[in-house]
This record gives structure tokens, C-alpha cells and sequence, in this order.
């Protein structure tokens, strides 16, 4: 049987919750560990960033856009690793988790800007197009 | 057996307790405050985390680490008072007595 994939989040829980602490667990939890040390520095700049607010919310912000981190960063680094062969879903996992804890809750933000940028490249396409 | 967990149990607490300090003070920090101190706490969480959660990646730690984990704990409560009410202190060592006020000896 084919070893599963590495960054599969439910196959990791499942793991975790049959052994614990062996060096079966350390082979697949290693890269979840090290995506969320990437993330807990992003969420730590993005924490930086917010408006001062009460410790527990704080907290709660912190954990929330760490956990975010961990859940999206396989999936983003095999997008991305699909889309640039070159570059290996391994290498892409923590700076795609950097950068996600990093964006924190400025996603609004963050699509606001790449689609803009898609509606600008789709309005040159289309006045070259007009033009030629 | 039992002292690589409790050496691991300590150090998963203390850099539990690390990371805690850290975060109320990059929460407290403000726009001007300068980028090498954010990222000197940003990287310690990252740090702290790493420390903290290595067992599970089968790197158990040993006295070494706990030693260290105890020191930059007592440096992070040593500087409590100039981050009291969770506020950034103006200078990075203020101008303080390092000596007892009556110049006893503790």
C-alpha cells in the first residue's frame, strides 16, 4: 500500500490519535510542525500589526490564523507546486505558511488587490484586442 | 525513561509560558515600534514553538535545552515590569539601580 501523503490533515489526526509519541508519528507530524513553527512567526508579525486588544483576544487571534495556516498550506503549496513543476510541495510549505500567518485576517484585502490586478490584466487583453 | 519526560514536560511548559509573553507583547506593540525588536519576538515564538513541540519530531530535549528555556524564561519575567499594563517600554534597557536600594546583598 502507498504511504499517504504528507500533509493530508486527516490522516495526521487519525496518527495522532492511535500512537502517540513514536517515530511513526515524528515521520508524518515532522512537516506539520514545521509549517506550524512558519505560521506562529507569521501570526506573530500579522498579531503585531492588529490594533492592541485584550490578551485573550489576542490569544484567539493568534490561534485562529495559526490553525488557518495549518489547514490551507498543503493545499496551497500543491496548487502551486502543480502549477511550477520546478518547485517541490515540500520546499513551498513554510513559506506558504509564513506568508498565510503572515496575511492574518487581511485576506479581504489581500483578493481585493489580485483581483483588481486580474480585472487590470483582463482590460488590457481586451483593449489590445479592440486595438489590433 | 521518566526524566527525558519530565525534562520535556518542563520545557514544553516553560516555552508554553515564553511564547505567552511574547505574544502580550508583540499585541501590545504599536506601528513606530522598531521592526528588529518585532522580529526578535516574532522569531521567538517561532523558536519557542519549535523547542516546545520537538518531541513529537523525535527530538527529545535534554537538560541543555530546559537550561536555556529557564534562562530566557527569567529574562522575559526579569523585564515585567517595564512592560506592565501591557505597554512597549520607550527605551530598550531603561535606566535602573542594578543593585538592592539599601545596597544589601540578596
Amino acid at each position: 500500500m502507498s504511504q499517504s501523503s504528507i500533509t493530508d490533515v486527516v490522516g495526521l489526526f487519525v496518527f495522532l490519535s492511535a500512537i502517540f509519541f513514536s517515530a511513526e508519528v515524528a515521520s508524518v507530524v515532522g512537516p506539520y510542525i514545521m509549517i506550524a513553527a512558519a505560521a506562529v512567526v507569521g501570526a506573530s508579525l500579522s498579531l503585531k500589526r492588529r490594533e492592541k486588544t485584550t490578551r485573550l483576544s489576542a490569544m484567539l487571534f493568534f490561534l485562529r490564523v495559526a490553525g488557518l495556516a495549518v489547514l490551507v498550506t498543503g493545499l496551497i503549496a500543491a496548487v502551486m507546486s502543480a502549477q511550477h513543476p520546478g518547485l517541490s510541495e515540500r520546499a513551498m510549505l513554510a513559506p506558504v505558511a509564513l506568508v498565510v500567518g503572515f496575511i492574518g485576517d487581511d485576506w479581504g484585502t489581500v483578493l481585493g488587490k489580485v483581483a483588481r490586478m486580474l480585472f487590470a490584466a483582463i482590460d488590457l487583453v481586451r483593449g489590445k484586442g479592440g486595438a489590433s | 525513561m521518566t526524566d527525558v519526560y519530565v525534562i520535556a514536560g518542563a520545557n514544553f511548559l516553560l516555552c508554553l509560558a515564553c511564547i505567552f509573553i511574547c505574544l502580550c507583547r508583540l499585541n501590545a506593540m504599536h506601528a513606530d515600534v522598531k521592526w528588529q525588536v518585532v522580529v526578535a519576538y516574532a522569531f521567538g515564538v517561532g523558536a519557542f514553538f519549535y523547542s516546545a513541540t520537538s518531541p513529537w519530531i523525535g527530538e527529545w530535549p535534554g537538560t541543555d535545552s530546559l537550561a536555556v528555556s529557564t534562562w530566557a524564561f527569567w529574562e522575559l519575567w526579569s523585564s515585567r515590569a517595564a512592560w506592565r499594563g501591557d505597554t512597549v517600554p520607550p527605551t530598550a534597557s531603561q535606566h535602573a539601580d542594578l543593585r538592592t536600594l539599601d545596597g544589601s546583598n540578596p
